[in-house]
């Protein structure tokens, strides 16, 4: 059962993480590409 | 077989494209308006039937029609406000924005309705039902078959079925994919299901959350699917063995039939095939949704799919090659819930027999020992290959070294 705890644990971390990971690599989805960037007009396209 | 896996994917892919882009009905009369419309198209439309709106998509006006600047109408331009608002609709304006990609030049896409009814009605309907019959049809079996105990007498000896890695890589996919499904139904039943539950404050929270878990935690799934595919995909490989199993239900429906299988069943390979191939296909419709208008997959797929001339074949014609921003979208919302759908039934089956269904089936995933006995009626095969190995007893060789 120690693996599948393990697995679950691992599951609330890559979720916590991602959207961290996600902006580090630019990649903010939903503030670039959705809202902000229409908003403020200063992403290149 | 892989002809058959193209043309249902040929099918569920032209789906939803031709709820959004069915040919208009021709060779209306249309002399009493000049071309225009009639009240016969307008009830026709009203009817939910297609028109022919050849002539409303013509009807966008001309700029270089204009009267001269000094003339009387001359500050009117070559274009109604009807006219630009038609070439608004029909997607031919030349919208200029300051900053966005193509998806934030179309200002007017009516194709979204077409998205929206689908979603609403028989996605929504036909999903929940195929759920419901899933689970229906699995107590039916229940009731009717008992759950399927070991037949022999157990020997106290136990085997491993799933070293730890196995086990974190299954549980990885597994538990994700059950939060992404209930956040997933709870995203699309929202508003039949929960807010007449909970109201809409209180949906309000739980939608945001089950959206912002069901974004994130689907990176865990799909490493957990990359992890499974490698650690499994050579003994899922389909071999003679799994006709023999096949051919006499695997054993399920009768007591005491033990067909032979290696570590995998058939009846297990089908579960792993049908999880990787509806697995990649909902991560890579996921990863489209996840970026929006960055990875549009549909108009490619198309083109793709018309060159093999299976939409034709099937009497879909040529599926559309050239899609609006949105409308890639809309596709894949509808492609992602349909996959998943499907593969929600099939875990859902997967579930039952991995434990209430099945005596002993879920210590291969819980501790990764099981039962001597079991591994002999269900994967008799593996179980003589662990033996040769000297990974498992041999009660018919002396001194044999168990693992």
């Amino acid at each position: 059962m120690k693996a599948m705890i393990v697995a679950f644990v691992v599951c609330g971390v890559i979720a916590a993480a991602a959207p961290t990971v996600l902006y580090e690599l630019g990649y903010t989805t939903e503030a670039k590409h959705a809202g902000d960037a229409v908003r403020l007009g200063d992403v290149d396209r | 077989m892989r002809a058959f896996l193209s043309i249902a994917l040929c099918l569920l892919l032209a789906l939803p494209a031709t709820a959004q882009d069915s040919p208009p009905a021709q060779g209306a009369d249309r002399s009493a308006t000049g071309g225009a419309q009639t009240l016969e198209d307008i009830l026709a439309r009203q009817r939910g039937e297609e028109v022919d709106d050849t002539a409303r998509r013509a009807a966008a006006g001309n700029p270089d029609d204009a009267a001269g600047m000094a003339g009387q109408l001359g500050t009117l331009g070559g274009a109604s406000d009807s006219e630009v608002w038609r070439a608004l609709r029909y997607g031919f304006n030349d919208v200029t924005v300051s900053s966005g990609g193509p998806e934030a030049r179309v200002l007017i896409q009516d194709a979204g309705m077409s998205w929206l009814e689908f979603r609403k009605g028989p996605l929504s309907t036909y999903g929940a039902g195929l759920l419901g019959v899933t689970v229906a049809l699995l107590a039916l079996f229940f009731v009717l078959r008992g759950r399927i105990r070991i037949d022999g007498e157990k020997t106290g000896r136990t085997v491993t079925r799933f070293e730890a890695l196995e086990r974190f890589g299954h549980w990885l996919m597994a538990g994700s994919f059950v939060v992404l499904a209930i956040t997933g139904l709870v995203v699309l039943f929202g508003r039949t299901v929960v807010i007449p539950l909970l109201g809409h404050e209180a949906f309000s929270t739980v939608a945001v959350a089950s959206k912002w878990v069901h974004n994130n935690i689907s990176w865990a799934f799909m490493l957990g699917l990359v992890m499974v595919f490698f650690m499994w995909v050579l003994h899922n490989i389909p071999n003679r063995t799994d006709l023999k199993w096949l051919a006499v239900g695997g054993g399920m429906f009768k007591k005491g039939v033990h067909p032979p299988a290696k570590k995998f069943n058939a009846g297990q390979k089908m579960i792993f095939w049908a999880t990787i191939i509806f697995g990649a296909s909902i991560s890579a419709s996921g990863l489209s949704l996840l970026f929006p208008f960055d990875l549009p997959m549909f108009a490619k797929t198309f083109a793709v799919l018309n060159d093999t001339g299976l939409p034709q074949l099937v009497g879909y014609g040529a599926l559309p090659e050239t899609l609006a921003p949105h409308e890639e979208m809309q596709l894949s919302t509808l492609w992602h819930s349909i996959m998943a759908f499907v593969l929600t039934a099939i875990i859902i089956a997967h579930i039952y027999i991995g434990s209430v269904g099945m005596e002993g089936a879920f210590d291969a995933m819980g501790t990764g020992e099981v039962e001597e006995q079991w591994a002999r009626e269900h994967h008799g095969l593996w179980l003589e290959e662990l033996q040769e190995q000297g990974h498992a007893p041999d009660p018919g060789k002396a001194g044999t070294p168990a693992k």
